[in-house]
């Protein structure tokens, strides 16, 4: 078990210097210089000289392999650098600043979508074709097929603008997070509601649940506790996975409902070239996913042990 | 994750052999299934007016400018109503289907090539080459697809083949998985062990033995995923990082449209119900094959 | 198509909704009247709050070049003069300024007993730093110090800057930049203070989230008095349609960037709601790369304008509000001459000058001319709903005539360096063209300047460029920029649209704005001067 750990972490180790790698490069691939944003909006006549004072203070002169040596060096030692754009924040602070609301948002919208997922996609998957499981598939598929924007821009229309019901944007009362949480919610419990039912009607077929039903064991009682137990760890499973998309998930419903997480950061510090700030979000995201996704493999390994050889 | 890698049928001795008769049922399954055949309907009336658009369409989707026309809403001889621009919205949301097609089904097609080619040899070859590939492929696991798009679109600029490439040469991920499982556990059968032994070339292998095996998953995968591309599109107009103008796409209708949402919604209305009926259209047509093609396989829809 | 589709789709039921706000007004007027009286001297309370639609990156004086950035800092920071909102030249730490004959020693006068927010006093010492501190190369504002050698401190009231070359816009440009308190910001530099600034001015940050809201609370010492509300917030909200919405719930008093032309409309007919319109300093322009072959004939340039309906852009895209651009100067510029060359809309006659000019049409009914297509990019700021329509239209009026324009979206950092540098073929932008006082020639359309996007060269407009520069008198410097803009107008480096106007919205909760207002910018700069109703 601990060569294996070890082997995971050493990998994900790589995982990360890789996508620290590709992301210095595709950043620097990008036409434009985030100098022209820290002059302004054009309006006073700029000099030479003056670009090169600024490029020449943030490193932006010298060779793009010592900026990655640099930047990742600092990165190890927990320094993430400054932001471009907003000079003299570290962009530590920024992201410090950004990763409480998204991961509240998330938070909230996960154990909305699990609250409401589990039960549907349970019930969807014991009555099999039975009304309840034709609502939860229309649900669901709905779910996946309406654009998050559209969904939050409607919602906004109808709860702030005509029943005055809830504030349009920010997060200044608890009024605010309704909005943003369920647009983020519909999405994760279209796909939630599917795996439940999925992993459910997977389980019912097969041995031990025939099994345990011969013996006389009441269906409910088998299905608390042969199916839901075992079924919970694919759901797991698509949850840790799906860390992976908070980022895409936020980037629209935050700018819509004009929150400051950590999406909206990275798609403005991309319009900007805020470079160290791109990159710094990326990795700590890569970290993040590759933690989880290890974290959620040691929990199936110590569930089943069949998978632990690997 | 690798443990989470969707369990495929169990392995027939001959791979193929069985197959004609195992799609004869498939196919009945499949024509059961009511949503399945309707999806299957709507998707092929969609291919049908992507394809006759210029027949179909009233009017040129960018050319055509009604004077005083901007925003006004759905008529008898508009249906849909006029865009920002006093286009005919209908004929741009009928020209708009080529796009969300050629995006959602080109980018799906590009990313289960090279899916299906990087899992196989990973799971084929295994060793370094596997600990390269799913390297390569867990990083691309952890990099948020919408972030790799929005620098990849913001660094080549954004088009139409900008899209389609970027999409496909990223969303390969999830097939590689799929097919990387099974090649490992083809490679260790005794029949590939007796081929490699009588010097069997290495590719035909992998394409007699493993592609075939994994087709059904893929296929699934790659139906739902079709819904999710089209989505990620419109994601990416709202971004400012779509397809060009003035062509339409629906995506770039809608988040056109989403500025005027008080005095003209019909422009956010039209695109957003075509987008949520094709994805639904997909998805359905995905879960029918899922169900039909092995009713107790399991497939991770993330 | 009924005249009834074009109602807005909501309009009914936001009808009720704005009686049932009336109702609830009345009611509340009521009783702020009866507590009026009490109130009248001083701090009234409330919390005034407006919307922007970019995040506040910092807070010093290298940050005003920013629209959303200037509302919040010129609150909390206060420069010698302002250009105020009737475009007037406006006093504000400074007293008095006198210009010496040679003009190259500004006198300033300055208010005495000013406190910055940390207590101590404001004095010609920190006059003298600010503007030594930021007429440092590597700060965004360094160039509104060109020609100044240095600041002379007369006495503690009084500060003398002494200019090596003249510099007719100096006044208006450096006298904007907001004055630092010498102790403080020596100690946290100038990276540390736009995090964390103190000035003079009628509000101290409280809190500031870049991406979200920035408070500031009142300075009950400020010079002028305390502010009659308590806190001002400026909210971020990108979206221009979640911008409306929050006005007309009343979960914002004003927005600093507009919203949408449609929405304009609306609050034009609210009784709820002031929409103040003023004109841009700049007009609506599609900026082309002249060193490109096939822009590099005037008459190709010529052509497309006369391909241009800009009547019909001014009249379907900014819904009536703004007129068709003759010279690069607007209207309101004290230089400006409508007596050019003009350009009607006619395809005819395009057609014929590029016919003249050797560009005939090629089998995809685009003008070639030897083995080259007329064609070229038009690359928008990433997200621009409001301009990138305008490239849009512009598209198909120029294909009519069989010039090829295709589009496409970068960001502004990518389009300024493009442009600059001759990468990028052509854009669409209000930048650079005037500011509200003196054109700077030299750096838009003079060879090499700096903000010169079209890459223009023409040896007759430097030579003018340079004998206006060297004309003190702005009489006798007239006719000579008078000149340039008919050279501008023949050469067409850029395809010029239309003056456009900005609308800003603000709520009738808020009370106290100026009767009349040209430049809508410094509404927002004089918080301390309003209450919430």
């Amino acid at each position: 078990m601990s060569t294996y750990l070890t082997f995971r972490i050493l990998k994900g180790f790589f995982v990360v210097v890789l996508i620290s790698i590709l992301t210095f490069v595709i950043m620097r691939l990008m036409p434009g210089d985030p100098v022209f944003l820290l002059l302004g909006d054009g309006q006073i006549s700029i000099t030479q000289e003056q670009i090169d004072a600024i490029r020449a203070k943030w490193g932006l002169d010298r060779p793009l392999i010592e900026q990655y040596f640099v930047w990742a060096g600092n990165l190890l030692r927990g320094d993430f650098g400054e932001s471009l754009i907003r000079a003299g924040v570290p962009v530590r602070y920024m992201i410090a600043e950004a990763i409480p609301v998204t991961l509240t948002l998330n938070a909230f919208a996960l154990a909305l979508a699990l609250v409401v997922a589990l039960p549907m996609g349970i019930a969807a998957a014991v009555r099999r074709n039975s009304p309840i499981d034709y609502v939860t598939n229309v649900v669901s598929a709905f779910g996946i097929a309406t654009p998050n924007f559209w969904l939050a821009l409607m919602l906004i229309v109808i709860f702030a603008l005509q029943l005055g019901w809830l504030p349009p944007f920010g997060l200044r009362t608890w009024q605010g997070y309704v909005l943003p949480v369920l647009v983020m919610a519909t999405e994760e419990m279209a796909i939630l509601m599917r795996i439940t039912r999925g992993a459910i009607l997977e389980l019912l077929p097969q041995d031990f649940v025939r099994t345990a039903r011969s013996k006389g064991m009441p269906d409910r009682r088998v299905l608390w506790r042969h199916v839901v137990s075992n079924a919970l760890l694919p759901v797991v499973t698509v949850v840790g996975f799906r860390v992976a998309f908070i980022l895409s998930g936020t980037i629209v419903v935050e700018t819509v409902f004009a929150l400051p997480g950590i999406g909206r950061l990275f798609v403005d510090s991309v319009l900007r070239l805020d470079y160290q700030v791109v990159q710094s979000l990326v990795v700590v995201f890569a970290v993040l996913v590759v933690v989880v996704n290890l974290l959620t493999d040691l929990v199936y390994a110590l569930v089943d042990p069949r998978i632990r050889m690997s | 994750m690798t443990s989470s890698t969707p369990t495929t049928n169990l392995p027939t001795p001959q791979g193929t052999d069985v197959q004609p008769r195992r799609r004869n049922k498939a196919l009945a399954r499949f024509l059961a299934n009511r949503m399945a055949v309707i999806g299957t309907i709507f998707v092929t009336l969609l291919i049908l007016v992507a394809v006759f658009a210029p027949w179909i369409a009233p009017h040129h989707p960018n050319d055509d400018l009604f004077r005083g026309m901007r925003g006004v809403g759905p008529s008898l001889e508009h249906p849909m109503g006029f865009d920002h621009l006093s286009r005919d919205l209908l004929s741009r949301v009928i020209y708009g289907s080529r796009i969300a097609l050629i995006v959602g089904i080109t980018s799906t097609l590009i990313s289960v090539v090279i899916g299906v080619i990087i899992g196989a040899i990973a799971g084929y070859f295994g060793g370094w080459v596997d600990e390269v590939l799913s390297l390569l492929t867990d990083a691309l696991m952890a990099f948020p697809l919408i972030a790799l798009l929005i620098v990849l679109a913001a660094v080549i600029g954004p088009s139409l083949t900008t899209t389609v490439i970027v999409i496909g040469a990223t969303a390969w991920a999830r097939y590689a998985r799929v097919v990387r499982a099974e090649g490992m556990s083809v490679r260790e059968r005794d029949f590939v062990t007796a081929a490699r032994a009588i010097g069997a070339f290495d590719a035909r292998i992998i394409f007699r033995h493993v592609v075939p095996n994994v087709l059904s998953s893929v296929i699934v995968l790659a139906s739902l995923s079709v819904g999710s591309i089209i989505i990620l599109e419109s994601a990416l107009s709202f971004l400012g990082l779509g397809v060009r103008p003035p062509t339409a796409t629906w995506g770039g209708i809608l988040a056109d449209g989403r500025a005027f949402i008080l005095r003209y919604p019909h422009i956010a209305v039209f695109p957003g119900v075509m987008i949520v009926l094709t994805v639904l259209a997909f998805n359905f047509i995905g879960d029918g094959l899922r169900d039909a093609l092995d009713p107790h396989q399991k497939v991770d829809r993330a | 198509m009924s005249p009834k589709s074009k109602e807005p789709f909501f309009a009914r039921r936001l009808s009720r909704r704005r009686f049932m706000k009336h109702s609830v007004y009345t009611a509340a007027g009521v009783f702020v009247g009866s507590q009026g009286l009490s109130f009248a001297q001083g701090s009234q309370g409330g919390t005034i709050t407006w919307m922007g639609h970019q995040e506040v990156a910092g807070l010093g004086p290298n940050d005003i070049g920013a629209d959303v950035q200037a509302s919040v800092i010129f609150n909390v920071l206060n420069p010698l003069i302002h250009v105020n909102h009737l475009t007037d030249t406006e006093m504000v730490l400074a007293r008095s300024v006198t210009l010496s004959d040679d003009q190259l020693a500004y006198t300033f006068e300055l208010e005495q007993g000013v406190l910055f927010h940390d207590g101590s006093e404001f004095t010609a010492e920190d006059v003298k730093y600010t503007y030594e501190t930021y007429a440092e190369a590597g700060n965004t504002v360094a160039s509104r110090f060109t020609g100044m050698r240095e600041v002379e401190v007369v006495d503690k009231y009084t500060a003398v800057v002494h200019m090596d070359s003249i510099n007719a816009a100096f006044l208006r440009q450096a006298g904007e930049v907001p004055i630092v308190p010498r102790a403080y910001h020596e100690s946290v530099g100038v990276d540390g203070f736009r995090t964390a600034p103190i000035g003079t001015g009628a509000f101290q940050v409280e809190s500031w989230s870049p991406a979200s809201a920035t408070v500031l609370s009142a300075f009950a010492d400020h010079f002028r008095g305390a502010p009659l509300v308590d806190t001002i917030r400026l909210d971020v909200v990108p979206e221009a349609s979640v911008r409306t919405i929050a006005l007309l719930t009343g979960e914002a008093d004003a927005t600093v960037w507009p919203v949408s032309v449609e929405d304009n409309l609306d609050f034009m007919e609210n009784p709820d709601f002031r929409v103040v319109i003023t004109n841009w300093n700049s007009p609506r322009h599609i900026p082309l790369n002249t060193r490109l072959p096939q822009l590099s004939d005037k008459r190709v340039r010529q052509a497309m304008m006369f391909a241009l309906d800009r009547q019909r852009i001014v009249d379907e895209l900014e819904a009536g509000f703004g007129t068709v651009a003759t010279s690069h100067l607007a209207p309101h510029n004290p230089y400006y001459t409508s007596d050019v060359k003009q350009y009607p809309y006619d395809p005819e006659q395009a057609r014929a000058v590029l016919e003249e000019a050797g560009w005939t049409v090629g089998s995809d009914g685009i003008r070639e001319k030897d083995g080259m297509r007329l064609s070229f990019t038009c690359t928008t700021i990433s997200g621009d709903q409001t301009r990138r329509p305008m490239a849009e239209l512009a598209q198909i009026f120029l294909r009519e005539v069989g010039v090829e324009m295709l589009l496409a979206e970068a960001p502004v950092a990518s389009i300024l360096q493009g442009m600059r540098e001759g990468t990028l073929e052509a854009s669409l932008f209000n930048w650079t063209m005037g500011s509200t006082t003196d054109p700077n020639p030299a750096g838009t359309i003079g060879t090499g300047g700096g903000d010169n996007f079209t890459g223009f060269s023409n040896p007759e407009m430097d030579a003018l460029i340079a004998e206006g520069l060297s004309v003190v008198d702005p009489e006798a410097r007239k006719p000579i920029y008078e000149r340039t803009q008919q050279l501008y107008a023949e050469e067409m480096p850029a395809l010029l649209l239309h003056y456009n106007q900005g609308a800003l919205v603000f709520s009738n909760e808020l009370q106290g704005l100026p009767e009349e207002i040209s430049n809508s910018l410094p509404i927002f700069y004089r918080m301390n001067e309003y209450s919430k109703g």
